[in-house]
């Protein structure tokens, strides 16, 4: 292949991909292997599970590359996957929730109470504002990435992000979190 | 009050605490671990790659060409002269609720999402399409089933006068035409209504009955946050509004809403509004075609639904829907006590109560008001008669509900406590 896979847009690679051109799939799991384990993370709360959940979603979207008629919607199609197998996977731990924050604050240190208490608020938002926060801030995602995976206007992307974020911040500030912990404010 | 954009330490707080651990894919491995997959999508092959071909750098291309670096040139001079003239007046203004106010009146279309505090995941959400002087024409709304336990979740369209109802729990669809209903239904779409919430904001502003705070962050890509807080002589002063304004088309993405409660203002919920002004297909507006084939209907446009009251008072006409009822009952007149229970057809009417025998009826009235002030209706409490299973025993009924039929003035129906 001539093309570096990095230039090509989704649709593209997509149409290739669905013509059995297993390099373009490749350029797809290597452009949204990330966000798709950023996703699962959100759901399962667990980094390894995650990575699992995003192995499994390429497998069902390789084998279902076929029926995808808007190849435009890729990372839409790809993120509804990726939804489903990390809930399936939660449901199979016997899970009803991703994270149980108050079984682990014994024995830690400040810096881990802090970080627990950052991930506790970020999985206190309701799961449409938890995916955009993780998907912000688990890799660094730019709002185009985003707005494409979760399928939702950049304006929204900005909108919604900016809100999540002062729940988190209210909810810090409740327990007792705030920007001189570090350094800054 | 505190600038949230200040908080720069926040994004660095989430990073630390949910980054990646920067793991690189890999797809060589994923390959090898699932041949299956990679058979699959490599079956599809007809025989030679379909490598997508590089889409031509059209921009590159053109601005190699000298006359086009002349033209451009000349562009950017022409340009510039232009927006020296122009500076003083391109200096944009701060925002003011009236800027959102003229904005929406370019709104034709809207989708709204209600969520409150205690049920996140299941918002209310409303379909709106309007006329060319910003009336609501039509509007759809989904009610989760929290909203209204016992009646399940809901499926509702509003057009002008006439409202259809889908209950999916009971399968049932209510269609009526009253405007006594419409305006109700009317009522729960303006509630959610960006529009109106800030006309009312700037109108309670000019009297001085609320206070707002502006945060116009000079980042554009940030919302301009509006703090309204209701003051003690307004109609709700324990109440504060925050909308969150898109700084291009000055349109409100959301609005959440806080409470004061122990010295502190408690999140109850949050509104937010998607897809303005994109085209709603209008068969969102009407549930006909949605509506499972075996789903009771219940159309009180086209049908004589319940008694009419005649000379009766109200109280004695509420008594009398109930004694004719069921004496049908006994008579096992379904189509009779169809009528009289909000016009439910007679086979649905045997189905759900054709397993019981009704043998007599021991004590009927006096009517009251209602419990609950909203139904608009009576009591009449009874006491019948039952064979079910063998066994004879007595159906006491507390609740059983009687009021005027919707668009139909003068006829009263049994309406619930059943």
């Amino acid at each position: 292949m001539t093309l570096k896979s990095e230039e090509c847009c989704d649709e593209l690679l997509v149409e290739a991909a669905q013509n059995g051109h297993l390099e373009s799939f490749g350029a797809l799991y290597e452009r949204y292997h990330s966000p798709m384990v950023a996703l699962a993370y959100s759901v399962l709360g667990d980094r390894d599970l995650a990575e699992d959940a995003a192995q499994e979603t390429f497998a069902i979207a390789c084998q279902k590359l076929g029926t995808l008629r808007h190849s435009d919607k890729f990372a839409a199609w790809l993120a509804s996957i990726c939804r489903n197998v990390a809930r399936s996977i939660l449901r199979s731990k016997g899970q009803s929730a991703a994270v149980d924050f108050q079984e682990c604050v014994e024995n830690q240190n400040d810096e881990e109470n802090r970080r627990d208490a950052i991930r506790e608020a970020v999985w206190k938002l309701r799961p449409a504002d938890r995916e955009l926060i993780v998907m912000r801030y688990y890799d660094g995602f730019s709002q185009a990435q985003i707005s494409s995976v979760l399928d939702i206007s950049p304006q929204a992307v900005n909108g919604r992000l900016f809100r999540a974020k002062r729940k988190i911040a209210k909810y810090l500030r409740r327990s007792g979190f705030t920007g001189e912990d570090y350094g800054t404010v | 009050m505190e600038r949230f954009e200040d908080q720069n330490w926040l994004d660095e707080a989430l990073t630390e605490a949910i980054g990646s651990e920067g793991k690189k894919p890999d797809f060589e491995k994923w390959k090898a671990e699932h041949p299956e997959a990679v058979e699959m999508l490599t079956s599809r092959a007809d025989g030679r790659p379909s490598a997508p071909t590089r889409p031509l750098n059209i921009g590159r291309i053109i601005m190699k060409s000298p006359i086009t670096k002349l033209a451009a040139a000349a562009v950017i001079i022409i340009g510039a002269l232009v927006s020296i003239n122009l500076l003083d007046k391109s200096i944009p203004k701060a925002y003011a609720l009236v800027h959102t106010i003229e904005a929406n009146h370019t709104v034709r279309y809207l989708h709204i999402k209600d969520f409150s505090s205690e049920h996140k995941d299941e918002p209310k959400e409303i379909w709106v399409e309007c006329g060319e002087l910003g009336q609501i024409e039509n509007a759809r709304m989904h009610m989760p089933e929290w909203d209204s336990p016992d009646d399940g979740a809901k499926a509702i369209v509003w057009n002008q006068n006439k409202v259809q109802v889908y209950f999916k729990k009971k399968n049932l669809l209510f269609i009526a035409a009253d405007k006594t209903v419409a305006d109700r239904m009317l009522m729960l779409v303006q509630e959610c209504d960006p529009r109106l919430a800030v006309k009312r904001l700037y109108e309670q502003k000019t009297a001085g009955k609320v206070k707002i705070e502006i945060d116009e962050p000079s980042d554009k890509t940030k919302p301009i946050v509006v703090t309204a807080t209701y003051l003690p002589e307004s109609s709700s002063p324990h109440r504060r509004v925050v909308l969150f304004v898109d700084q291009a088309t000055k349109l409100v993405t959301a609005t959440e809403f806080y409470q004061l409660k122990d010295d502190e203002y408690q999140y109850t919920g949050v509104q937010e509004y998607y897809d303005y002004n994109q085209t709603i297909d209008a068969k969102m507006f009407t549930l006909d075609a949605e509506v499972p084939a075996d789903v009771m209907r219940i159309d009180q446009t086209i049908q004589d639904v319940g008694l009419a009251q005649g000379n009766l008072s109200d109280e004695e006409v509420a008594v009398e829907v109930a004694r004719q009822f069921f004496e049908a009952l006994i008579a096992a007149d379904y189509a009779k006590a169809g009528k009289l229970l909000e016009g439910i057809p007679a086979d649905r009417m045997q189905q759900e109560l054709g397993h019981i025998k009704y043998l007599r009826i021991i004590s009927i009235g006096p009517a009251g008001p209602h419990p609950n002030p909203k139904t608009g209706g009576l009591v009449v409490p009874c006491t019948v008669e039952i064979e079910k299973d063998g066994q004879i025993s007595e159906w006491k009924l507390n609740r059983l509900g009687v009021r005027q039929v919707f668009n139909q003035p003068g006829r009263w129906t049994i309406f619930g406590g059943i």
